[in-house]
């Protein structure tokens, strides 16, 4: 648009969202993923290796979408991602609950009313 | 808007013309991000019924995600959509250098990524319904196939976005409107590799167990 006249005042590629990106940053979140669920799928594959297998590899996973957030998404604390951490920090734990109440809402309903024996 | 002039020399009542000449892309970028948090939420109402519902007894005597799940396939669609995540990184790295056909290859090479892993999750639900395996059949199946479906769903419509950014990017270049879509295809296409994450270690990686 404007593109001529107010070159340098309003270049959109100067804004500083676009100045974020960052090639190594990309790479290292790139492969920290796929060798972490790589591992993810080899203790599946052999669940003797690790006696909470699916507690490991929920542990594995959060440590991947922490790595991604941090390197792809580039949430911190800097001027220009200060609200885009803020409101991830304020939504993540909504996620969790809705999710981890149900679980347990339906678990302790399930051990209440369901006839041991009969059911499982 | 974005066109009044002299963000330079307003240095005298700054604060007020500051607070007047907004920050259009960052506007628009944070709404659009508070709009991929509330879709994260239909994820958990997605995750929340698929782990109440994937209790043996709820499959109704039907196949439970032992039969459901190919893990080595999964693993090539998490490779895939982390390598079509890569490929768009690239892109906004050659938009941050003004490279037009950097941005186009990066989102080229984004999009056909992409559409392999589509490809191999729409393979997988064929094969699926071939074996008579289908969302009706129980409430497992219910809850299995909506929060997978709901993902893929999800990346069929970064990949038409995609495709539209291809051609805005082609014939506009890079004016404020195309810049703070790129931004919040971005946002949008890595919020789907981050959900495919808790997909494949509690969907597909669950079922190898």
């Amino acid at each position: 648009m404007a593109h001529d006249a107010h070159d340098d005042a309003h270049d959109p590629l100067k804004h500083p969202e676009v100045r974020l990106a960052s090639g190594p940053a990309y790479v290292a979140g790139f492969l920290i993923a796929t060798i972490l669920m790589m591992v993810s799928l080899y203790i599946a594959r052999h669940p003797a290796l690790a006696p909470h297998t699916m507690l490991v590899l929920a542990g594995v996973a959060g440590l991947v979408v922490l790595f991604q957030l941090v390197l792809l998404m580039q949430l911190n604390v800097t001027p220009t991602q200060i609200w885009t951490t803020v409101s991830f920090v304020l939504a993540f734990p909504l996620f969790v609950i809705a999710v981890g109440l149900s679980m347990w809402m339906f678990h302790s309903l399930d051990a209440r009313t369901m006839l041991m024996g009969l059911m499982h | 808007m974005a066109t009044a002039s002299g963000s330079m020399g307003a240095g005298a009542d700054g604060l007020w013309v500051e607070h007047y000449h907004h920050d259009v892309i960052a506007t628009r970028t944070l709404g659009f991000w508070l709009y991929m948090l509330s879709d994260a939420m239909i994820f958990a109402g997605l995750f929340a019924a698929y782990a109440v519902l994937t209790h043996r007894y709820d499959a109704a005597g039907g196949p439970t995600l032992h039969a459901l799940v190919h893990p080595l396939s999964a693993y090539g669609e998490t490779v895939a959509v982390f390598a079509s995540v890569l490929a768009y990184g690239s892109a906004m790295v050659a938009l941050k250098n003004n490279n037009r056909t950097g941005v186009l290859a990066g989102l080229g090479v984004a999009f056909l990524l992409g559409a392999v892993f589509l490809g191999l999750e729409v393979h997988d639900f064929v094969d699926l319904f071939r074996a008579g395996i289908t969302p009706q059949d129980s409430g497992y199946l219910s809850a299995f196939f909506a929060l997978v479906m709901t993902h893929g769903l999800h990346m069929a419509f970064g990949l038409l976005w995609m495709a539209v950014m291809f051609v805005q990017v082609a014939t506009q270049g890079f004016t404020d409107k195309t810049v703070y879509r790129l931004l919040n295809l971005k946002l949008f296409w890595h919020f789907q590799a981050i959900l495919w994450v808790l997909v494949f270690t509690f969907v597909d990686l669950r079922g190898v167990l």
